[in-house]
């Protein structure tokens, strides 16, 4: 048995309070129009077709036949704008999430001045030696983990905007009311949507699952919605039904997709709906799965052979393939929530990270997807400055937030880490950028939509995040 | 064994054969298809009693498993091969007699969610899943003050690492945010209850679980007011005292059983059972079992089967005993390995069990499990009538319900079949292999 263990393990908890708020969220999305199913936006445009003939064909069909399934004409006409908001520039955001908690501190390292005192007092144990710290352009007293190799990559070919100190007021130091806040962009413990899944009620699209794709087995809270059907999935190849000796799987799936009517209660509604979307989710990625991945062309840069990178690399090949994705949520590998035995994980996780976004950009940009595509990687707190006496680091607040994209503002959001103004009762950093702020920055200058409309309440100023 | 008063008055249910369905879905892995006819004949009200029952772990019926696992045929070895822990505890949901047992240990195991992910010891893991079942229907104030003792528990939440000199607060938190309390304290309640759960050790070498007195914080702590020298116990007894204890453990168990949160009359009644019996889960579990809004929407089934309770189910249903070992990662795809618990706080509830991705895993379960039922094309009649497969289907199957809708895709599904290859010898065979995939894996079976 080994001493080395992933942490505290409260994080992406399910708790009573979101159990009750989640069973209200969740209503049956609208039943997806058989026929569209099964000539699904994937085999339309492998037939050579153009988008906008998809567009119109897939609309025009989509028009006809929901008319029978009784939708009123309003929600037709937002279906077919939401369609044609499906255009070559339409912007797409994905999230990528560091589980756990990670260490800021350890992640972007003060190397100089007087937040070095500081942290070479509190970081006895683990702290990283200021000499190996990998140089910021421009920024003296601060220096990258020295595994963090991609993270100065990206950062030195101005691509990734740096958001220290991130939090909200009076941080919550549990993993599951932070993480929630995060992902339902509020502070309320009984929100039921993820931020992502309410942008795509306001400005989704009503029929395609493959909207909004949660990179995992199951669903993602960011991606929760009342009206926009989501997809959750690890990658295209593995979407695929077999029953043994059935020769005819199409006709079973097509009686699969027909199966549990129009139901009553919410949780049969959710198992026709899903059913359905599944049946639409295997149409659209048919193209995609008949290639193994042994015969994939490879990559400008090779992706790290891990749950990041493949996550990222499956991810790649799905917005290449048009299938109408706009925000996606991304898992990186490993646990952050480093309480002990930190230095052991955290420098391979950081290398992990990097390495796996520099392929990632890299792909993105060959396929002519990298100034669409903004990446946010995020985890729900950052950790105590006082190292703890197992080689690690405890809970704490002012987290760090990575943005990549050649389009953001690139470079420092705010002064890190002002360690000489900790909080006064428990040492933590003090809180210098709020979340939300975040958020609305990419709604509004990234997705265009007003953030008021997604995030409930917000009263804050956007951050500037997009160069102009 | 006198007639039982409900704290919740009368119970009186619109069809009682459907009823009797839904308490074995709650209450455990469906009912057995073959104790159907006594079920109906004897009664709810039986049906109910008979469950709760058991005062021991209950009788496996049936032979223990022999399992593929390598190429090779071998006996359940739970403590030393992979997945045969989860294989172990699976033969037993299948094969149990007390499927009450069962099934609230699983709901104490997502409720004390601890994961072998971190443990990384199967024999502490399953001398856990013992405590558990135990205490399934025993007293709650027991089963916590066992499992601050527990192995497994203590290395899930860094109790032996926590020192005087820096409490771990890991436990504490969880012990009230999770396990006890759900709200009602404040963080320095944490702090403290943390010093005061500071002394426990662990020898990684001998693997041997200890106390140092010189590792405790002997000072005065102040927890929920209290203000004392106080011990691990101490904070124990505090939490299990506190007024927000009780509301919050009969929602939680209420959850399991029921969608929504519980009527305000029933809680009500739940926390006076509770408290009444000295924190006895027999008589709150037995008085769910009585509650009316278990057994509404009997004709519409209102709760996401998880899926441990859909793969048990099935396997019960169809008679499909366990001899392989792909039930293990089949279940880590459908989102719940036992012993596994994606963290703390248990495993996702209700709707959110259902993804693409789970039920394209579902479905992919049901491949294997058919697999294990495979026959040849030549058994089939080829002039099997539509009705005879269909009825071939729902048998098989343990006659699940279906609604209307879905029996009348099925009948169309039936009916084309025949119509299109009338001559073709394997089609009446696949019409069997589709009607019963179906079944099994369509939305009416993900719900109960």
């Amino acid at each position: 048995m080994t001493a080395s263990h992933h942490g505290c393990d409260d994080h992406r908890r399910t708790l009573l309070s979101r159990r009750r708020a989640l069973r209200h969220a969740a209503a049956p999305a609208v039943p997806v129009p058989h026929d569209l199913l099964e000539g699904g936006a994937a085999s339309f445009l492998a037939e050579g077709r153009s988008r906008r003939e998809f567009l119109q064909g897939g609309v025009g069909a989509f028009l006809a036949l929901s008319a029978v399934g009784g939708l009123g004409p309003r929600t037709l006409l937002e279906q077919a704008a939401a369609a044609g908001a499906e255009a070559a520039d339409a912007p797409i955001l994905v999230t990528l999430y560091l589980d756990g908690g990670n260490d800021g501190l350890n992640t972007l390292i003060p190397v100089a001045g007087q937040d070095r005192s500081v942290y070479d007092a509190r970081r006895r144990r683990i702290g990283i030696p200021a000499e190996r710290a990998l140089p910021l352009p421009g920024h003296a007293a601060l220096g990258w983990h020295p595994q963090a190799v991609g993270l100065r990559t990206l950062f030195d070919s101005g691509q990734l905007a740096v958001l220290p100190a991130i939090d909200y007021p009076n941080p919550d130091f549990s993993h599951f009311h932070s993480s929630h806040f995060w992902r339902t962009g509020t502070l309320d413990e009984h929100a039921a949507d993820g931020w992502l899944g309410r942008y795509l009620d306001v400005a989704g699209d009503v029929s395609n699952p493959l909207q909004g794709v949660a990179v995992q087995f199951g669903t993602d809270e960011l991606l929760l919605s009342r009206r926009a059907p989501t997809c959750a999935l690890v990658a295209p190849g593995d979407f695929r039904f077999w029953s043994p000796v059935v020769w005819d799987p199409d006709a079973m799936m097509r009686t699969f997709a027909s199966l549990g009517g129009e139901p009553r209660t919410p949780a049969l509604g959710r198992a026709v709906a899903v059913a359905r979307q599944t049946v639409q989710v295997r149409s659209a990625l048919a193209p995609l799965s008949a290639v193994k991945d042994e015969n994939l062309p490879p990559t400008p840069v090779a992706y790290p052979d891990t749950d990041t990178g493949k996550g990222l690399r499956n991810l790649a090949r799905m917005l290449g393939a048009g299938l109408g994705i706009r925000v996606a949520t991304v898992r990186a590998a490993g646990g952050y929530d480093t309480h002990d035995d930190q230095p052991a994980q955290h420098g391979a996780q950081l290398a992990d990270l990097g390495d796996s976004l520099v392929a990632w950009q890299a792909d993105l940009a060959a396929r002519g997807l990298d100034r669409r595509v903004v990446t946010m990687v995020w985890s729900e707190f950052g950790r105590r400055v006082d190292d703890n006496d197992s080689n690690g680091t405890d809970h704490g607040a002012g987290g760090l937030m990575l943005l990549v994209s050649p389009r953001v503002r690139a470079g420092l959001h705010a002064d890190a880490w002002d360690l000489s103004r900790l909080d006064r009762t428990d040492g933590n950093i003090r809180v210098a950028i709020d979340f939300r702020d975040v958020y609305a920055g990419l709604l509004e200058q990234h997705l265009g939509t007003e953030a008021g409309r997604v995030l409930p309440g917000y009263r804050g100023t956007p951050t500037r995040l997009m160069a102009a | 064994m006198g007639s039982v008063v409900s704290p919740l008055g009368p119970l009186a249910v619109s069809d009682a054969a459907a009823a009797i369905d839904r308490l074995f879905w709650r209450a455990g892995f469906g009912p057995a298809p073959a104790d159907r006819p006594r079920l109906r004949e004897a009664g709810l009200e039986a049906a109910i009693r008979g469950l709760l029952a058991p005062r021991g772990a209950g009788a496996l019926v049936g032979s223990a498993p022999v399992v593929e696992s390598d190429g090779r045929r071998v006996p359940l070895q739970p403590f030393d091969r992979w997945g045969h822990d989860q294989l172990w505890w699976l033969d037993r949901m299948v094969r149990t007699d007390a499927p009450l047992v069962e099934r609230m240990t699983l709901n104490l195991h997502d409720h004390f969610a601890t994961s072998n992910d971190k443990v990384g010891n199967a024999r502490l893991m399953l001398a856990q899943n013992r405590l558990l079942r135990r205490h399934a229907l025993g007293n709650f104030g027991r089963l916590t003050r066992a499992l601050l003792r527990d192995g497994a528990m203590q290395l899930w939440l860094d109790l032996p690492g926590s020192h005087r000199d820096s409490p771990n607060e890991n436990f504490a938190r969880e012990l009230m945010e999770l396990f006890t309390l759900g709200s009602g304290y404040r963080e320095r309640d944490v702090r403290e209850a943390a010093r005061a759960l500071t002394g426990f050790t662990y020898d990684w070498d001998r693997k041997r679980f200890g106390w140092d007195e010189r590792r405790h914080d002997p000072g005065v702590k102040r927890l929920f007011g209290h203000r004392g020298r106080l011990r691990p116990d101490d904070v124990v007894r505090l939490c299990l005292a506190h007024p927000a204890h009780a509301p919050f453990l009969c929602t939680k168990l209420w959850g399991y059983f029921a969608p929504g949160p519980p009527p305000r009359a029933t809680l009500r009644a739940l926390v006076r059972t509770y408290r009444r019996s000295g924190g006895e889960l027999r008589p709150v579990v037995a008085a769910i079992l009585r509650a009316p809004a278990l057994y509404a929407n009997l004709d519409e089934p209102d709760m996401v089967k998880s899926p441990v309770v859909y793969l048990v189910g099935a396997l019960r249903a169809t008679g499909t005993p366990i001899v392989r070992d792909s039930w293990v990662w089949l279940l880590q795809g459908m989102g719940q390995s036992l012993f596994n618990p994606p963290n703390v706080g248990g495993w996702p509830v209700g709707e959110h069990w259902l993804s693409t991705a789970s039920v394209k895993a579902r479905f992919g379960a049901m491949s294997v499990l058919l697999q294990q039922h495979e026959f040849a094309d030549d058994v089939v009649p080829q002039d099997e009538t539509p009705e005879a497969a269909l009825a071939d289907a729902v048998a098989f199957t343990g006659a699940p319900w279906t609604s209307t809708a879905t029996d009348a895709a099925l009948r169309s599904y039936a009916a084309s079949v025949t119509s299109r290859y009338r001559s073709d010898r394997h089609s009446t065979a696949e019409r069997r292999r589709v009607l019963r995939h179906l079944l099994l894996a369509g939305p009416d079976a993900q719900v109960h």
